[in-house]
């Protein structure tokens, strides 16, 4: 199996009455770009701020490196990135000073400060006050404060907010490079899944508090292949007949659907379908992008 | 078990902070209350040592505004950074608990009203001998006194500090304290109350005995100044360690 390092069972945060988040069972490997997914409002920042141990859960745990994060936070913390919500900065000190108070509280070498400034290409700008810094900037500064210990996770709370395109390139380009050169393991959030789809191995949705999908990219893509749905009579009998003659469909809201194939193929499923004595009603092919399964799989939630 | 105060944690404190200033505080607070202490001529009463008559007349008003005016802006200037860009988040993921970061910024208050009590000291001995005082200089007295105030200081301190932690804005803390600061002239008149006031504490610790001042009783000030002390701190920390961020 392999190792897990951030694990919550029913983690549940209630405001009021209201659970922000409820009943989230995280899983995260490992050496993954976990992508953390979600609207805005649907209890991103609040899980990620649970994990740090920011805000305590009305109910469930969170274990990372297979500790629990209440009873041993600050071994946790020591090896643990973060970015939450909008980036920190002490804006009457350089971007290097503002490092170096974090470093100074971690106990960390001149080294590690140089490094992480490399990182996000800050050195130029290093000596220069931080409240003259373009938001790009101030949030470069908050990645490389999250690398400064060279962590072994990384969390990231939306970083290409307010973010220019080459800005989002360029964390873009970090984020994928950091799990090869150094073993970091990562959860990125954001509510864009364009952004997700390019770095992430696995991807988790959360709305309305709830964790509606967790699966790597590759069984997410899957899902985006699209399908045939065919509009029959006696759907049922239907799917069991075309399964006695070696075909593989699958009923979805009375319909007899099929993953996307040749279009011969079309034709003599039909032909069986006339030759069984079926009705056919319609046809229909649906192509389906990422966008459109998060749009699905969060609509869903609506209506119920 | 933790320390209560993580060294690595404190001097990071050290490096946020803008001197320039804090400097500025702590030469005009002193400054003015000597000019108002030796620029009003008074009639000295008879055999006083003039040392301590002058140090009263600049420490009455010290005490009463300057003084814990000086606390409350100081303890809204170590909470000021985090405040501005949300830091509290950032700290909080550090491997520090919250209670060493609570202790760290109450060791940091305590450390620049003691340099002011310092300021306050120097700055009276120099003026005190460009004015040409010429009675033995009473020592022991001074220093005890200036120890004494910053000591009966330190409730204030863990007030104004837990409303500067809990408050996000920067002048509500400072507003109430000015509030405060007012009814410290009739508290101060009655010792039993002011005993228990923290903007009096300070005051009645360590105004020299002068005919302005309504004797007290030291064992009353010590038992108010402990207990407020005490309350405050644990209070003030306990909402701070337990509120999510």
């Amino acid at each position: 199996m392999t190792e897990m390092i951030i694990q919550t069972e029913r983690l549940t945060k209630k405001y009021g009455g209201h659970a922000s988040v409820n009943n989230v069972n995280l899983q995260v490997a490992k050496g993954e770009v976990y992508g953390f997914l979600g609207p805005n409002g649907a209890g991103k920042t609040t899980t990620i701020k649970m994990l740090l141990g920011l805000a305590k859960p009305t109910k469930g745990s969170v274990t990372i490196f297979g500790r629990d994060i209440q009873e041993d936070r600050k071994n946790i913390l020591r090896q643990v990135g973060s970015l939450v919500e909008s980036p920190t900065y002490y804006g009457h000190l350089s971007g290097r000073d503002n490092l170096k108070v974090i470093a100074q509280v971690l106990g960390l070498p001149k080294k590690n400060i140089e490094e992480a400034l490399q990182m996000v290409r800050l050195t130029k700008d290093a000596d220069r006050l931080v409240k003259g810094y373009s938001l790009g900037m101030k949030q470069r500064l908050g990645i490389a404060v999250a690398l400064l210990a060279k962590p072994q996770l990384l969390i990231l709370d939306e970083p290409t907010n307010g973010l220019d395109p080459a800005g989002i390139r360029e964390i873009r380009e970090l984020i994928s490079r950091l799990p090869e050169e150094q073993g970091v393991t990562i959860l990125i959030s954001s509510h864009l899944l364009s952004e997700i789809e390019q770095v992430a191995t696995s991807v988790g949705i959360i709305f309305r508090g709830q964790l509606i999908f967790q699966d790597s990219l590759e069984v997410l893509k899957q899902r985006a292949k699209g399908r045939i749905e065919l509009e029959v009579s006696r759907p049922t009998e239907a799917k069991n007949y075309l399964e006695s003659l070696g075909w593989q469909p699958f009923i979805d809201e009375e319909r007899v659907c099929f993953t996307p194939m040749a279009r011969e193929k079309v034709a003599d499923v039909v032909e069986n379908l006339v030759r069984g004595d079926f009705s056919v009603y319609g046809m229909n092919k649906i192509s389906q992008s990422l966008e459109n399964i998060f749009i699905e799989l969060t609509g869903k939630e609506q209506s119920l | 078990m933790e320390s209560l105060v993580s060294l690595r944690y404190l001097r990071s404190e050290f490096y946020k902070i803008r001197w320039s200033m804090i400097i500025g505080i702590l030469l005009l607070g002193p400054a003015i209350s000597l000019w108002i202490g030796f620029g009003n001529p008074t009639e000295m009463s008879e055999g006083a040592n003039d040392w301590l008559w002058f140090f009263s007349l600049t420490v009455h008003k010290y005490t009463m505004f300057f003084y814990p005016l000086i606390v409350g802006v100081f303890a809204a200037f170590v909470c000021r950074y985090e405040h501005l860009a949300n830091g509290w988040k950032q700290i909080f993921c550090l491997p520090v608990s919250r209670f060493q970061i609570y202790s760290s910024k109450f060791l940091l208050v305590s450390l620049l009203t003691l340099l002011t009590q310092l300021c306050l000291l120097s700055g009276f001995l120099i003026v005190g001998t460009i004015y040409g005082l010429n009675d033995p200089l009473p020592w022991s007295i001074l220093i005890t006194k200036v120890i004494k105030g910053w000591l009966a200081s330190l409730p204030l301190m863990a007030l104004m500090l837990g409303c500067s932690l809990l408050w996000k804005n920067f002048a509500t803390p400072l507003t109430l304290n000015v509030v405060f600061i007012l009814p410290s002239m009739i508290m101060t008149g009655s010792g039993l109350l002011g005993s228990w006031y923290p903007w009096s504490q300070p005051f009645l610790a360590m105004m020299p005995k002068h005919e302005w001042v309504t004797s007290i009783n030291p064992f009353m000030l010590f038992m108010g100044i402990l207990s407020t002390f005490i309350l405050f701190v644990v209070s003030t920390s306990t909402i701070f360690i337990k509120r999510d961020y």
